[in-house]
């Protein structure tokens, strides 16, 4: 499992890439809580090349899911490869997570959360006027 | 990808196995095609919990029937005579109190046939003397709660688990009036989670249909149908978030609609069983894979997480925090797990 990050403004973007299972599980949530606790709040996860994720690597992003929302917080997935939209549909995940079709959707549903103050806004984040 | 290291022959380290049969009426026979895998891999199963047409698929796999005997048997008889005895008192009754009677203990098809197809099939066993050990998933009727029976005559358990209301009345069971077992638990994943289970396999039995129904029968069915998805889900997502081990939830998928009586539909159902083991054999492996390295301390041992992350992960840079709201054009690409800090308490 492979977690790269990349950070514009209050949004950090992460990318998920490989198998999430019980053996990384652990490692990604206490790398993603420590990102918290340096002062991340909103975390948008790119998840286009999960290529598998099991119980244990949902409950980490839900244990994650939970401390951001404590926080006021947001933890927006987007892109699910077919594997992880499959899973993410079978067992019930879809139902309590925040998952989007694209990262501009799933950037533009946290800026408009009210946690981000304008479209131009977001128009930079998402280096659209570039 | 192999699996070299699952050694099954220990029964002290190897991971105890559930097998979920979901409703689906005749569709959940394609479950068949599991057990058909896990004995032909040697998986032990410990547990099989079975609801509605799932319940029908266990009891007979508990009962000691072959799949392939069991197919057979079950497409032979599960024909449209079964379900064509209507109980016109019953359904004079839904349209006035004065013309017949139509009440929680009645349904509109008379349940006699169903119930001699179970007797013929299941004769006097009990569901204790089942092997592996099984659970019937039904519904009280009255209250809405969930009732597993896990001891007394399997036939008529079976029959309470598939008695969808209204079509067929309930069975009354130890004082309790017990119907369908898909309106408390289309998927009986909870139940299994209750128990010392490392393994559970899911089958969720699907019918992907993209035309609108058509007809009382058909939109009645279909809103079933979507509202148990939709429970099915939330009762899945709940189970993972309980149970600390594997659930493997598996979709068999369908797509078009089949009714029970629908005998030329025998070999498709079986396929769809079979692919689905298919799709998902990888997926079962695996997790009985990773319960065994937990279950013989070689999961915390074993480096590979660790030596994923580091592969991966070149020594980063300092992870910077920029001031919030701040313009930032060119993003920087960092890579997380800047050291090693431990892990978190």
């Amino acid at each position: 499992m492979e977690l790269i990050k990349e950070k514009r403004t209050d949004l950090t973007f992460l990318y998920l890439k490989g198998r999430l299972d019980a053996e990384n599980a652990k490692t990604l949530e206490d790398n993603l809580l420590r990102l918290i606790d340096d002062g991340a709040r909103q975390l948008i996860v790119d998840c286009s090349q999960i290529e598998f994720i099991n119980n244990a690597g949902l409950r980490a992003l839900l244990s994650v899911a939970k401390k951001l929302t404590k926080l006021d917080g947001r933890l927006a997935l987007h892109s699910p490869s077919p594997i992880a939209r499959q899973i993410f549909n079978t067992t019930g995940f879809g139902l309590v997570a925040r998952i989007y079709d694209s990262r501009e959707e799933a950037a533009a549903n946290v800026a408009h959360s009210g946690l981000m103050s304008s479209s131009d806004n977001l128009q930079r984040i998402l280096g659209k006027d570039n | 990808m192999s699996f070299p290291n699952l050694d099954l022959t220990n029964n002290e380290t190897r991971p105890k196995v559930a097998l979920v049969l979901g409703t689906g009426g005749v569709k959940a026979l394609a479950g068949f095609s599991f057990f058909e895998f896990l004995n032909e891999r040697g998986i032990p199963i410990d547990l099989s919990v079975g609801s509605s047409g799932g319940a029908i698929a266990c009891a007979a796999m508990g009962a000691g029937w072959s799949p392939e005997d069991a197919r057979r048997e079950f497409f032979k008889r599960f024909n449209k005579q079964v379900f064509s005895q209507f109980d016109y008192r019953s359904i004079l009754g839904i349209f006035s109190s004065k013309l017949g009677n139509f009440d929680k203990t009645t349904g509109i098809l008379k349940p006699d046939r169903l119930r001699t197809m179970f007797q013929d099939f299941f004769g006097d066993l009990r569901i204790e003397q089942l092997s592996p050990r099984t659970l019937i998933q039904t519904t009280d009727v009255s209250t809405g709660e969930g009732v597993v029976l896990s001891k007394g005559p399997l036939a008529e358990a079976v029959y309470a688990s598939c008695a969808f209301f209204p079509a067929l009345p309930p069975a009354k069971i130890n004082g309790r009036l017990l119907g369908d077992g898909v309106y408390s638990a289309p998927v009986p994943v909870m139940e299994a989670t209750k128990r010392n289970i490392d393994v559970i396999i899911a089958l969720n039995f699907k019918e992907n249909l993209k035309s609108d129904p058509k007809g009382f029968f058909a939109s009645f069915y279909r809103h079933i149908d979507n509202t148990m998805n939709v429970l099915t889900r939330s009762q899945m997502f709940m189970s993972i978030h309980m149970h600390h081990h594997e659930i493997v939830a598996v979709d068999v998928n369908f797509d078009h609609a089949i009714n029970p009586w629908d005998l030329n539909e025998a070999q498709y159902i079986i396929d769809a069983g079979r692919k689905a083991v298919e799709e998902s054999k990888m997926m079962i492996l695996s997790a009985l894979e990773t319960q065994q390295k937990r279950k013989t301390g070689l999961l915390q041992k074993n480096p590979a997480a660790a030596h994923l992350m580091e592969q991966a992960v070149p020594p980063p840079p300092q992870l910077r925090t920029d001031p919030g709201g701040s313009s930032d054009p060119e993003p920087r690409r960092t890579v997380v797990i800047p050291e090693d800090k431990g892990p978190r308490r």
